[in-house]
């Protein structure tokens, strides 16, 4: 049930979602990745990838331009 | 989508940016300033028209196509990377249907602008050039140039409107690379790359009809295949 916070601040295209996908493998069930990026290609790219590796996810947009994204593994 | 801690979490987190809103006295809209920028679009818009009647049409389309790419948040690098770094096809089934769409608009215009029988292929819309050498070399440059960039010409200039400031360096090496290969060396690289080129016309081939249903149709298996990989990986 840990809550892992990864900053992925003025990072460009694939790496936020590269590291994402490395930190939920070493996740267990459960726990929560909250995400912070402030591109707007990641959001629509973390949903569809999300979406096919079947978890759940959210996100709420924080200030303009910048966004958190939580993901749960279940 | 989402399960119920994740709506806490959510929850929580807007209520604490609305609060940080309140606290520093900023608004939670912008009507103010979307007034202001409507104002100077309009003010531009005029302008630009005043020297060139074709403006009147470009900007407000030119604004609307980039309005609805950044809400949409479409990404053509995105459309070409994903499928080989995450197995997502979502964003090249977009591309490939938009790719149909001007397909039918170019075939409209070409229609117009002929008018009577014969046509030079190079004075046709739709910028018809011979392929050559150069035009792998350019396609890869290009294709590993917005992989690491992070984006293709669309993509940065939306953003750097969205305020992501990486992509304010990638605009820089563009106009760069635009003015100084594209307009000061091009003889240069012209008489070095372009060599042998073939034009290829498709409607010289087969007519003009059955040249866009066969764009269209290579187009609509291209989509289906796409679609079905997206299920297997």
């Amino acid at each position: 049930m840990k809550e892992i916070y990864l900053d992925c601040m003025y990072e460009v295209c694939p790496i936020p979602l590269i590291k994402a996908s490395k930190e939920l493998k070493k996740m267990e069930i459960g726990d929560l990745l909250i995400m912070k990026t402030d591109h707007n290609c990641s959001i629509t790219n973390v949903i569809e990838w999300v979406e096919k590796q079947k978890l759940k996810m959210d996100y709420v947009e924080i200030d303009e331009g910048e966004w958190e994204i939580y993901i749960e593994k279940t | 989508m989402s399960t119920s801690r994740i709506e806490e979490l959510k929850k929580r987190r807007e209520m604490e940016r609305d609060k940080h809103r309140v606290d520093v006295r900023r608004p939670n809209t912008q009507i103010k300033y979307a007034l202001i920028l409507l104002g100077i679009l309009l003010f531009l818009g005029v302008l630009f028209a005043r020297r060139d009647e074709l403006y009147l049409w470009i900007w407000p389309i030119g604004i609307l196509l980039g309005f609805s790419m950044e809400r949409s948040r479409f990404c053509f690098a995105a459309s070409l990377r994903n499928p080989f770094t995450l197995g997502t096809t979502g964003l090249l089934k977009a591309v490939i249907v938009s790719l149909m769409i001007s397909s039918v608009g170019f075939f409209v215009l070409q229609q117009l602008s002929i008018g009577g029988e014969t046509y030079l292929v190079e004075e046709l819309p739709g910028m018809i050039r011979p392929f050559g050498i150069h035009t792998v070399i350019g396609g890869l440059m290009f294709g590993l140039g917005m992989v690491v960039a992070g984006g293709c010409a669309s993509g940065t200039l939306m953003r750097v409107g969205e305020g992501f400031t990486l992509q304010i360096f990638v605009l820089g090496g563009f106009i760069m690379g635009a003015v100084v290969a594209g307009l000061w060396h091009e003889d240069f690289w012209r008489n070095l790359l372009f060599h042998g080129g073939w034009t290829v016309y498709l409607p010289d081939f087969v007519g003009f009809y059955p040249a866009l249903f066969l764009q269209l149709s290579i187009l609509g298996i291209l989509y289906i295949l796409v679609n079905q990989i997206k299920l297997k990986v």
